[in-house]
């Protein structure tokens, strides 16, 4: 995907050597893309920063079980971001000291004013981890099957037969008027 | 462009990076999730908390559990946890009444396995970063003990435990299994094993409202309520035959609708379609 893998590549490695630059360089390239994917999976944009944050810290933290896919973190940023969103209240406790240090989130609308994400994404929401994770990344952000499969640590086959489950499994939970809606931003029809 | 918070943010992972080599090792605080999918207990799964380590709270894995398993694995009591960098021992709960087996995980830095004894008898190695394991404990105390020794020394682990049911997923029957044999699925095989996919979710209870099938790809809609069924039926009628007849029909580049037109035998594969 893009022109980051060979820029990632080097980046990850450097870090793994010490070089924190390196690291931001990484963040740099691909906070945008977390964050939006982050908006997807929880309604308040104050807890989708949170997610970034945790995203990152984690990565780090788990550096030695992060897994390249040509090249790319992306894709394993992006799962990464799945898993911390699922509860981002237990997932930000960890590292809480760090995230209270941080400057708020800039633009945060008042909960209270109902923020309206749609019935699209929040359908995403209620898929299983399992689903959200191969529909994050074959449908939503491009990924071919067989680079989902590798970030996923799981058979070709698999992620084939999780998508066809996850995409019946949104179907159900729209619809059909919803199907002219949006979908979220990325995705295939 | 970035924000305030998103350029602190940067610093701050900046400088963790920096100091993490010239930091002393120190014993770091572990938590019990990130228990791995698929195939993990005997024949079952558990959900994955993927790739995160949870605080070390034990009501934390009994949510992770309650939250995704789908049924693969039931808690009986609320677990049980405990940190150490040497040996030591963690004490069950009370036995629920017919309670026999015990479901065991372990996260240590660095990786390592940690031995678990009970009553002066060897039970398991538990491997750090995997799933979790059941443990038979027939015949023990009704507030077993479990002695846990790391097989190295340095470094910190916790190890949870709680007792639990084992509900595992079925592996693939006889007849997917058939179909899989000779490397080919037909078309006669695939919709063959989603017509059982359907029955088994019509014994399960949970009927699933299908019209006759003639898209490359079948389609339905599951809803929440199905999806325990759907998981179980899956994975012992349709899944891997889907799979295989998916990946002898890939999309061409681009054509992310690929799938959902009718199945023309002379024209999409004649090979398989018998």
């Amino acid at each position: 995907m893009g022109t980051d893998h060979g820029e990632d590549a080097d980046d990850w490695g450097a870090a793994r050597g010490g070089d924190g630059e390196a690291y931001g360089r990484i963040f740099d390239r691909h906070r945008e893309r977390v964050r939006r994917h982050a908006h997807r999976l929880v309604p308040v944009p104050a807890d989708a920063d949170d997610v970034v944050a945790v995203v990152f810290l984690e990565t780090w933290r788990r550096r030695d079980a992060a897994r390249l896919v040509d090249g790319s973190l992306l894709p394993w940023l992006l799962v990464t971001a799945t898993n911390a969103a699922r509860n981002i209240t237990r997932s930000a406790h960890r590292h809480r000291r760090l995230l209270a240090a941080l400057p708020p989130s800039v633009d945060a609308p008042d909960p209270a004013d109902g923020f309206d994400d749609g019935p699209v994404s929040r359908a995403f929401r209620g898929l299983s981890l399992a689903d959200r994770q191969v529909i994050t990344l074959c449908v939503l952000e491009g990924y071919g099957e067989a680079e989902a499969a590798a970030v996923l640590g799981v058979a070709r086959g698999t992620v084939k037969s999780r998508l066809s489950r996850a995409k019946r499994r949104l179907t159900a939970e729209l619809d059909p008027t919803d199907l002219d809606q949006t979908l979220p931003e990325g995705a295939r029809s | 462009m970035s924000t305030t918070r998103d350029d602190a943010l940067r610093a701050l992972l900046v400088d963790r990076v920096t100091t993490t080599r010239r930091r002393r090792w120190r014993l770091p605080v572990l938590g019990i999730g990130a228990f791995a999918v698929a195939g993990a207990l005997t024949a079952g799964a558990l959900v994955s908390s993927g790739l995160l380590q949870q605080q070390a709270d034990a009501t934390d894995a009994k949510t992770l559990i309650d939250t995704g398993a789908a049924g693969d694995v039931s808690f009986l009591a609320d677990p049980v946890e405990r940190t150490s960098d040497s040996e030591t021992s963690l004490t069950l709960g009370a036995r629920p009444t017919d309670a026999a087996q015990v479901a065991i995980g372990a996260q240590c830095a660095p990786p390592r396995t940690v031995s678990v004894t009970v009553d002066g008898t060897h039970v398991a190695d538990v491997t750090c970063g995997d799933a979790g394991r059941i443990l038979d404990l027939h015949g023990t105390t009704s507030t077993p003990t479990l002695d846990l020794t790391p097989s190295t020394d340095g470094g910190g682990y916790t190890v949870w435990a709680a007792w639990a049911r084992p509900d595992p997923i079925p592996g693939p029957s006889v007849q997917q299994q058939e179909a899989l044999a000779d490397g080919i699925v037909t078309r006669t095989e695939y919709l063959a094993a989603w017509n059982r996919y359907l029955g088994c979710m019509r014994a399960l209870g949970h009927p699933i409202d299908a019209t006759t099938q003639t898209q490359m790809f079948v389609a339905v809609g599951i809803s929440g309520d199905d999806y325990q069924a759907d998981a179980r039926c899956d994975a012992s009628e349709f899944g891997a035959v889907d799979g295989e007849w998916q990946t002898e029909h890939p999309s061409p580049p681009g054509d992310d609708s690929f799938g959902a037109q009718n199945y023309v035998p002379a024209t999409d594969d004649p090979r398989y379609a018998q």
